[in-house]
């Protein structure tokens, strides 16, 4: 029997290895090279991680999360390694294309960036939000106090006269409002 | 031996030119899949909002799942949309390729003999040095 039933998860196909004849344009080549490097800011060690060649099982599909309309590749890999599935490469031949042409633009490092900064917050949204949000509201509050015993003791004129504690409070409460308004919606999408 | 299903999803937008190559390719792999390893390859092509005639020829195959959208939303709705169709069969996986036909349908045969391997690491500071 197939060895797909293996524990990986995700495989994808790897286009840059020793016996591969296939020449891609240099432009693509230099893009895949810094996808490889972003990647690898996520801690995901991936040779190709550009390719379309993929196997995905159902483990993965089953809680897939996908932001965006654009591309996928990349999402895919950051999905799978923040839910701890082990992503595979298999060596793969490539063809030059017979026609047509490609939809990969200047815009495409943009948008893929963006939307793996987006499913990280996502996916991460107590660390990335609700964490700094109750941190920064902590500070502001301690900061509250301070200028309250301030005004008591007759330091100051007014309650709130520091506009650093207003930052903090404000800012604290944008994150972790955010932050927990997303994770109703993951709750409620689920 | 029990048969599993294995759906492969072709997101497709303007490729009239390379859908009779890549549908050929697609029936020869899943002759050799159901043979060599019992598993039934399940073709489904996604259809993009193809403004050439793309979508008329993927009618004319037999034997595959046709999806599509009335417009072109990008591939990464495509893809989306292919795995949410995996997610609701009774398929073990799903291969994707691309609609290009660069790819080559033999290396199928790579993922499903665990030719794969992992590379293990890694920090950002390990990459570069």
């Amino acid at each position: 029997m197939a060895n797909i039933t293996k524990n990986y998860v995700v495989i994808y196909g790897n286009r840059f290895h020793s016996s591969s004849n296939y020449e891609m344009p240099l432009l693509r080549k230099l893009g895949s090279k810094f996808f490889k490097y972003i990647m690898k800011s996520f801690s995901i060690n991936i040779s190709d991680p550009t390719n379309g060649f993929v196997y995905l099982s159902r483990r993965y599909i089953d809680n897939s999360k996908i932001i965006g309309n654009y591309n996928a590749a990349q999402q895919i890999l950051l999905d799978a390694k923040l839910r701890n599935l082990k992503i595979g490469e298999v060596d793969i031949e490539l063809t030059p294309r017979g026609s047509g042409e490609s939809f990969i633009g200047i815009k495409y490092p943009i948008i893929v960036i963006s939307n793996l900064i987006a499913l990280y917050v996502y996916k991460k949204t107590v660390r990335v939000l609700i964490a700094p949000g109750i941190f920064s509201l902590l500070i502001g509050f301690l900061l509250l106090i301070y200028n309250i015993y301030l005004w008591l003791i007759g330091v100051k004129t007014q309650i709130i006269s520091d506009q650093i504690l207003i930052l903090f409070i404000v800012f604290g409460a944008q994150l972790s409002i955010t932050g927990f308004l997303i994770e109703i919606f993951k709750n409620r999408s689920n | 031996m029990s048969t599993k299903t294995i759906n492969i999803c072709v997101p497709v937008y303007n490729e009239e030119e390379n859908l009779n190559h890549i549908y050929q390719d697609l029936q020869k792999a899943a002759l050799t899949l159901i043979d060599k390893y019992g598993i039934n390859l399940n073709i489904v092509f996604f259809d993009d909002g193809s403004i050439d005639n793309s979508r008329q020829k993927l009618k004319e195959f037999k034997d595959v799942e046709l999806l599509y959208s009335n417009e072109n939303k990008g591939l990464g709705s495509a893809i989306k949309e292919l795995i949410l169709h995996t997610k609701q069969s009774d398929a073990i996986g799903m291969f994707k390729i691309d609609g290009d036909g660069q790819m080559n349908l033999n290396d199928l045969e790579k993922f499903l003999d665990g030719e794969y391997y992992e590379k293990l690491c890694c920090n950002l500071w390990e990459s570069f040095s």
